[in-house]
């Protein structure tokens, strides 16, 4: 996609005139958000200070956008403050949505793709889909914890890897199915204590059943002794074992 | 923020021209604006965000309500002259992927 060059009579002003019409609230709106813009297109790292202290003022309106251009200047000082924002509970839930988006811009994704991937599933989503959706609604309790990159999805499987935790398991593979596509699925059983044959017997049914996914599978295990459990089994032909992600 | 519709010359294509941010404070007007517009069938539907230089998530579930509205009346929603840092806030949200985005209204309705 073209970028289109946008004229912002702004955009040669120097950082402390720029600071100064944000700074003043009885300049027009546009203004003052177009100073802003044009700070982060500038990346001014030395107005970071500056964009953090206006967050906290009480009766600043264009908090989200300032949190946003704190993104678009970056650095270390952006990414904690954007960071504590993120996990204040007791901000308001755009401010922290525009931290989510701002972190997610600057190349943090890992840290806010849970974040973001309920924004986005709420943006995409239509009503219909919405629906049929609830009928079959998973709780987090009925799922493993996972985390969606570009080229893969990675599921965490903690301690023994007991009925209970496999059901999770092909629960969560069952509701990850659509978003698959061409990418990797990774099971992470690098801290898993227990695999029992009796367990990867039903996963190994569950994948004989699903046989396209086979070749998306990765495993990541460390233990040599499940490696090895695996390797006398026979099971999961096919699905890759890395040893780490 | 200001917000002004318009029908093209010779067609039914709307545009809707936005000037300032849209988040949380002003998002209600970008909102009646835009989905008055679908409501009263003017379901084609261009929004010019040259002159925008912030849109926040609320901002962008307007964008994406009055997308299903215009589409599922049998119109479109198109999105034009995003700077760059709009730009990279609808594809932060993977909208730039559902949503058509041009360089300018221009090219936005041929």
């Amino acid at each position: 996609m073209k970028t289109v060059e946008h004229k912002n009579p702004l955009k040669n002003k120097t950082p402390y005139i720029l600071q100064k019409i944000i700074a003043n609230v009885e300049n027009p709106e546009k203004e003052r958000s177009d100073a802003l813009f044009a700070l982060g297109k500038i990346k001014s790292q030395q107005s970071i200070e500056f964009l953090i202290n206006q967050v906290t003022i009480r009766e600043e309106t264009l908090k989200e956008q300032i949190i946003w251009t704190i993104g678009e200047i970056g650095g270390r000082i952006a990414y904690d403050f954007l960071k504590r924002l993120l996990f204040e509970p007791q901000q308001l839930m755009e401010l922290r949505l525009a931290a989510a988006m701002s972190l997610y811009s600057m190349g943090h994704k890992i840290e806010v793709a849970p974040i973001l991937m309920k924004i986005q599933d709420k943006l995409h989503s239509s009503r219909k889909a919405r629906k049929e959706r609830e009928k079959k609604e998973l709780k987090d309790e009925d799922i493993i914890p996972f985390i969606e990159r570009e080229e893969k999805i990675i599921l965490y499987l903690i301690g023994s890897v007991s009925d209970d935790i496999l059901d999770r398991l092909i629960n969560t593979i069952d509701f990850l199915k659509k978003k698959i596509c061409n990418k990797i699925l990774v099971m992470d059983f690098s801290e898993v204590s227990e695999f029992r044959l009796q367990q990867m017997k039903k996963f190994h049914i569950f994948l004989m059943n699903n046989t396209e996914l086979i070749s998306k599978i990765h495993f990541t295990i460390k233990d040599k002794k499940i490696i090895e459990s695996i390797a006398k089994s026979g099971f999961f032909h096919g699905v890759e074992i890395i040893d780490k992600i | 923020m200001e917000v002004e519709s318009k029908i093209l010359d010779n067609s039914d294509i709307t545009i809707v021209s936005v000037n300032g941010r849209i988040d949380s404070y002003t998002n209600s007007i970008f909102e009646n604006e835009i989905i008055t517009n679908i409501d009263i069938g003017q379901i084609k539907v261009v929004v010019d965000f040259t002159e925008v230089s912030y849109i926040s998530s609320q901002g962008l579930r307007t964008v994406v309500t009055a997308l299903k509205k215009s589409k599922g009346q049998g119109g479109f929603l198109k999105l034009a002259g995003l700077n760059e840092s709009v730009k990279k806030i609808f594809s932060v949200a993977g909208l730039d992927k559902v949503i058509p985005i041009f360089d300018s209204v221009d090219a936005a309705i041929v």
